[in-house]
């Protein structure tokens, strides 16, 4: 096993909460609790999890786009700083979800892919041939280099910003829903990308997606959140096979699949995700999990290492009683 | 055969003379559910829209008719619309909290649509409301009745619409990416919820979405929509297991799948969706179809049938599927 490029121990982002008194906190977002990650070079993490898990605040806070109020951030080596805009995540990049919105719409692409490096003192001649160079390896033609966003595709667009994230040569990607917002043909053409650009540059990637079709495609690892923790980590294959927590078991069946034809009545997951701000003695799970004891009520269930990588915060991973909603 | 509930025949709708759907035929039956797909821009949503009177300002039919239980519809004027939409044909939309009055309460959005059905009076208004929250499956529905749009979880708003989209009965329900925004669990109910009501009710339900594994699991029929025309039709297990359209062969291949090992190349459909004013002569597919022929950019593909009411629009069905 590699040494690990990213490393993240017990991370904790929190957000008061103010009431009428805005001096006066009454209660407290956990977006991100306690998490541990850790990401070897050259390999895919997977983050995911449904709207509010925090999935996007992790990812902001190991970018340092967001201060983390607790933990460790180690990469390649060095402890970050939890402050947020520290200076010191050199060698990390991001692709947003929206390529309508994270382009400036008055500058040309390649001034605005070129911008770190005119930042540095990068000469401009010197910027476009490394743009241009660039543009080749995300496949966009070079004769786009003095466009507008507008002219491009939304497809066009996000290689734009893979392009952006790429231009300084970085090791880690933290793609935020990054074919999200796009159709699905174009969706599988900025997947082939990114794993191609992958193995060409021997990027280290952390995608963040609510989309599981999608996270198999990218991921080596795969860590499913739920309300601010991950509440389990295996290997792709593993976790797509042998889920072991009762909600990654819940999501793999809630998801549409075109191969199993017209629905059957088959169990679903009720209720729906809690307040951020309430507090859990138990599992975070146990409301909405169909295979919950008394215990999981009561007491929050420990991380349990099941062996080959896999490891799930239940009181009962993988066993006959959280395997009963399987179908 | 019985006369379908409702039959749209060559519907073309036009947005400032731009052409947006071109000769659209659908046919939806009681108690069966029509999806109707396609990426962004196909036309799907302009589609449904016109089957309600909704189109957007500047945006008219140019052609075709809409039969509901064998009136025209496609001819009416704006108020004549009024005694259809909501009543006869209802909607959901995507976004719950854009679509739902955020000036009114839940509890008198369900009522207003209630009276299009005839009911009266407050007492008899609120109750029926009430229990049409508790139909849809909205937890401690007294409190929601006098609650607004904005305290309510996205899947509370989705099910709240529901509940006033079927509060008039409606013979027709269009539902148009009715669980984009939700996540997949909340997805999930919101879907079995829907199937329940039709089975109650017999609605027909016109399923507008862009997932393929949405329409697999909740649909009867399926038309596939490309450019503004419907370029595949068939019952939705035959086309899924063998569809005879190059383009929607090529959807199906580009969704990621779970089965497939990582980092396996996915199909990907070179290019995109030409825009409404650059539609290309021929098949619209044509440019970025992996196998035409010059014959695909010199005509205008028809559907024609590819097996027991499954049609297609390709010129080349016959030889490469």
């Amino acid at each position: 096993m590699g040494e690990p490029l990213l490393s993240v121990r017990d991370l904790s982002v929190r957000f008061p909460v103010r009431g009428a008194l805005p001096w006066v906190t009454t209660a407290e977002v956990r977006a991100v609790d306690g998490v541990d990650l850790q990401i070897e070079a050259g390999r895919t993490l997977g983050v995911v999890g449904e709207s509010g898990c925090g999935k996007t605040t992790l990812g902001a806070a190991i970018l340092g786009l967001q201060s983390a109020t607790a933990g460790e951030i180690s990469f390649a080596g060095r402890t970050l700083s939890l402050e947020a805009h520290a200076g010191d995540r050199a060698g990390m990049q991001v692709i947003f979800q929206d390529p309508f919105a994270s382009l400036n719409s008055r500058r040309t692409v390649w001034k605005s892919v070129g911008e770190p490096l005119l930042v540095e003192g990068t000469s401009r001649a010197e910027t476009r041939q490394r743009v241009a160079e660039i543009f080749e390896a995300v496949g966009l033609s070079h004769n786009f280099l003095d466009r507008l966003p507008h002219e491009f595709s939304g497809g066009q667009r996000q290689r734009l910003a893979i392009a952006r994230a790429l231009v300084r040569r970085p090791d880690f990607i933290v793609c935020d829903e990054p074919v999200s917002a796009l159709d699905v043909s174009v969706q599988s053409q900025i997947l082939n990308l990114l794993n191609q650009l992958q193995k060409e540059l021997d990027l280290t990637y952390m995608f963040i997606s609510h989309d599981l079709g999608v996270v198999k495609n990218v991921s080596d690892v795969v860590a499913v959140m739920y309300l601010g923790r991950i509440v389990e980590t295996a290997r792709a294959e593993q976790l797509f096979t042998a889920p072991a927590h009762p909600y990654t078991r819940a999501l793999l069946q809630a998801i549409p699949r075109v191969s199993r034809g017209r629905r059957r009545a088959g169990r679903l997951l009720e209720g729906e995700l809690p307040s951020p701000t309430k507090v859990f003695a138990g599992c975070p799970f146990q409301p909405r999990c169909p295979s919950a004891s008394e215990t999981c009520g009561t007491e929050l269930p420990p991380i349990v290492d099941l062996g080959g990588g896999q490891s799930a915060r239940c009181h009962y991973p993988g066993t006959a009683r959280g395997s009963q909603i399987r179908s | 055969m019985a006369m379908p509930l409702l039959q749209v025949q060559g519907l073309s709708v036009s947005v400032y003379d731009r052409e947006i759907v071109q000769a659209v035929d659908l046919v939806l039956e009681r108690g069966h559910t029509h999806a109707l797909v396609g990426e962004s821009g196909c036309g799907k949503s302009m589609t449904a829209l016109a089957l309600i009177g909704l189109l957007p300002e500047g945006g008219h039919c140019t052609g075709g008719e809409i039969r509901l239980d064998g009136e025209n519809l496609a001819p009416l004027r704006p108020e004549a619309w009024q005694a259809v939409r909501g009543c006869r044909i209802g909607m959901i939309f995507q976004d719950p909290g854009a679509a739902l009055d955020p000036l009114m309460t839940i509890g008198g959005q369900i009522a207003e649509a209630l009276a299009l059905r005839g009911l009266r009076g407050r007492r008899a208004l609120r109750n029926a409301a009430r229990e049409m929250l508790a139909h849809v499956g909205i937890p401690d529905p007294d409190k929601r009745l006098d609650q607004y749009a904005f305290e309510l979880s996205g899947g509370m708003a989705q099910r709240a619409m529901i509940a006033i989209a079927l509060a008039a009965r409606p013979a027709v329900l269009i539902a148009d990416e009715p669980t984009t925004a939700l996540d997949v669990t909340i997805q999930a109910q919101i879907l079995a919820l829907m199937q329940e009501l039709q089975a109650e009710s017999g609605t027909a339900i016109l399923l507008i979405t862009h997932d393929m594994g949405v329409v697999s699991e909740n649909s009867d029929r399926i038309s596939v929509m490309y450019a503004g025309t419907v370029i595949e039709n068939g019952d939705t297990e035959a086309v899924m297991a063998a569809p005879k359209h190059p383009y929607t062969r090529a959807l199906l291949r580009s969704i990621p799948s779970l089965d497939a090992p990582r980092g396996a190349p996915l199909d990907v459909i070179e290019g995109s969706v030409p825009e409404p004013s650059r539609w290309p002569p021929g098949c619209r597919f044509a440019p970025r179809c992996t196998g035409s022929v010059d014959a695909c950019r010199a005509v205008v593909p028809r559907l024609e049938a590819a097996g027991a009411g499954h049609t297609v629009a390709c010129v080349r069905h016959g030889e490469i599927s």
